[in-house]
């Protein structure tokens, strides 16, 4: 890697590093963030949002369909194993996130595959991820979006059973007076534009990358 | 088998269609698993125990719905009343009373430290180890699992009975199994050796990720379950003087997850090894996917024209035709989507534009692109409204 001295910090190669993130080169990226720790808090944060233009890039190629949802959950676990690794270096840095979000699958519901893959992906992202787990019920969602202070919610649900429990999450948070202070994104097996305009929720995705680069659109 | 002309008639117009000639009457089929009991206004925890009253509510729609084929096996997959013996609730009865929901959430996964266990001791790992991880009732005294799995056979032996009458029963209103999993003799199916990891021992998350970070592992678990399948009923031969209906059959579970070169390594390449001395003596196999799947259809121009039959899920079946339409069979023609909240005329417009873009010259068969699971999944008047049409503006 790249270096060059900028009389405090070791400057460090932010392209390589983007590209070793889009190349899922996780044994290259490895060793060039194991240097960065010891080069200084910037230098750390800017390790941090050089993988995330490389995450960003995984986007597009998955878009493009060079690769696929196991590159993506792959690229989701090197983000989160890049932002531990250089968390240490972190701290006196401050880092930014894309904010709060919550998610679950909705209450009548148990499966969170696709609800699992999507937190991986929403961390890597930079969100902070408040993950409810599974059948969570209208009222517990509310509250913990009141407690967190959270503007955006994901409902996933993979029976068609479970369309009502979205439609019911929709109502608790008009009932609450906050439908207008959050956005809710819906996903899963039985979500479609039908789905998303009938229960009044703010947008769907069947795929966890669209998921994604609706809620940082939200967030920015 | 059942020998009645009506029968005949199905499996000819079925042989027909996958075969690209323009069959009789285009062949309808169904695929359910819980929707049934709903139609009959039955809950499954009513019934679960009970296999003649189970099968008489399951089957009730049978008379309100004409259907030629049905795909999978006709029959409740999974056995509730086991698991509960054994203390898992990996399988939970919902809300509604007769949907049942499986989830990954419960299972205490293998962990990565753990595959060199699997490798060295394949059956201790798989019969001993897993089983008393997620089973609790066989986590205490040795009585006391036994105890457990005689229970659990007893469940088993009801489970298999009620099945034993939906069999019976389909077969007596002499709709073709296109796919019956047991009991004929078919070209060795195909599943995937790393959907045993990707569904049942890692997750799919880690299961996926074990791919990139220890391929060398995961090939050695392939490896084990390969040497372990059991020899193929028929040999290629005997296809040449059997008919290709019902198929042999393979199922996408990891698949739709995979990049091009994982989809080749681990499903494609193998299942064309196995598959095609079949195909090539006339054996068509059925393909059910799940999810998203447009890109690997190329690859089935590799075999012969006619040999798989193609269930779609989620993609496009216009898009999809455009890509294999002229090569292989689809089984599709209405979405859930539709028949949930679409107007009766919108569903019938939509299945007529199906049959007249995919049925002349054949290569084509009705279904629903996912199977019928809960009460909530259609509209009943549309699906009868659907079946009726279809039933009809099919015939020659």
């Amino acid at each position: 890697m790249n270096h060059s001295d900028n009389g405090g910090e070791t400057m460090i190669d932010v392209n390589e590093i983007t590209q070793q993130m889009s190349d899922l080169d996780e044994a290259a990226l490895l060793q060039s963030l194991a240097e960065v720790i010891n080069a200084g808090p910037e230098s750390a944060l800017a390790a941090l949002q050089a993988c995330q233009a490389g995450l960003e890039q995984v986007g597009k190629r998955f878009e493009t369909q060079e690769y696929f949802l196991s590159d993506l959950i792959y690229a989701g676990e090197l983000m989160t194993d890049a932002a531990a690794l250089l968390k240490p270096a972190l701290a006196e840095a401050g880092t930014a996130t894309l904010g709060k979000l919550v998610i679950c699958t909705v209450k009548g519901d148990i499966h969170d595959i696709g609800k699992n893959i999507v937190v991986t992906m929403l961390g890597a992202a930079g969100f902070d991820v408040i993950d409810l787990g599974v059948d969570v019920a209208p009222e517990v969602i509310v509250q913990t979006a009141i407690d967190n202070d959270v503007k955006i919610i994901g409902l996933s649900s993979v029976l068609t059973l479970a369309v009502d429990s979205i439609q019911a999450t929709v109502d608790a948070f008009v009932a609450a007076g906050l439908r207008d202070q959050v956005k809710i994104i819906i996903g899963g097996n039985p979500v479609s534009a039908t789905v998303c305009e009938k229960t009044g929720a703010d947008a769907w995705a069947h795929n966890p990358q669209d998921g994604v680069t609706i809620c940082r659109g939200w967030a920015s | 088998m059942a020998n009645g002309t009506l029968y005949e008639q199905r499996v000819k117009n079925l042989v027909d269609a996958t075969s690209f000639r323009e069959p009789d009457k285009v062949p309808v089929g169904i695929e359910v698993i819980w929707w049934p009991l709903e139609y009959a206004g039955v809950k499954l925890y009513d019934v679960v125990d009970d296999p003649v009253a189970l099968t008489k509510a399951y089957t009730q729609f049978l008379d309100d719905i004409e259907i030629d084929y049905y795909t999978m096996a006709f029959g409740l997959a999974h056995p509730i009343r086991v698991y509960d013996a054994l203390g898992s609730s990996q399988y939970r009865i919902s809300d509604d009373g007769t949907t049942v929901q499986h989830t990954q959430a419960e299972l205490d996964l293998m962990t990565a430290d753990e595959y060199d266990d699997l490798i060295a001791d394949y059956q201790g790992f798989m019969y001993n180890v897993m089983p008393r991880r997620n089973y609790k009732a066989l986590q205490g005294s040795r009585a006391d699992a036994y105890a457990a799995l005689k229970q659990a056979a007893v469940a088993l032996k009801t489970h298999n009975e009620t099945n034993r009458l939906l069999g019976e029963a389909i077969a007596a209103k002499e709709v073709v199994p296109l796919n019956p999993m047991f009991g004929w003799p078919l070209a060795p199916s195909f599943f995937a050796p790393f959907n045993l990891l990707f569904d049942n021992l890692r997750g799919v998350k880690d299961a996926l990720i074990d791919l990139r970070r220890r391929p060398e592992k995961v090939n050695a678990v392939i490896d084990i379950i390969n040497s372990r399948q059991m020899p193929a009923m028929v040999s290629p031969d005997d296809y040449l003087n059997m008919s290709p209906i019902p198929a042999s059959w393979t199922i996408y579970h990891s698949e739709c997850f995979l990049n091009n070169q994982q989809f080749d390594e681990l499903f494609f390449q193998p299942f064309k090894k196995i598959a095609l001395p079949y195909m090539e003596k006339g054996a068509k196999y059925f393909l059910k996917g799940e999810g998203l799947f447009l890109n690997t259809l190329d690859r089935y121009r590799e075999l012969p024209k006619g040999s798989m039959i193609i269930i779609l899920d989620q993609d496009d079946p216009f898009e999809a035709y455009k890509m294999i339409g002229d090569y292989h069979t689809l089984a599709t023609g209405i979405n859930m989507d539709l028949l949930k909240t679409g107007t009766k005329q919108q569903c019938i417009d939509y299945v007529k534009r199906c049959f007249d873009t995919f049925g002349p010259g054949g290569g084509f068969i009705f279904s629903p692109q996912k199977p019928l699971i809960s009460s909530y999944d259609v509209s009943v008047e549309n699906l009868i409204a659907v079946y009726e049409f279809a039933n009809e503006y099919g015939r020659k």
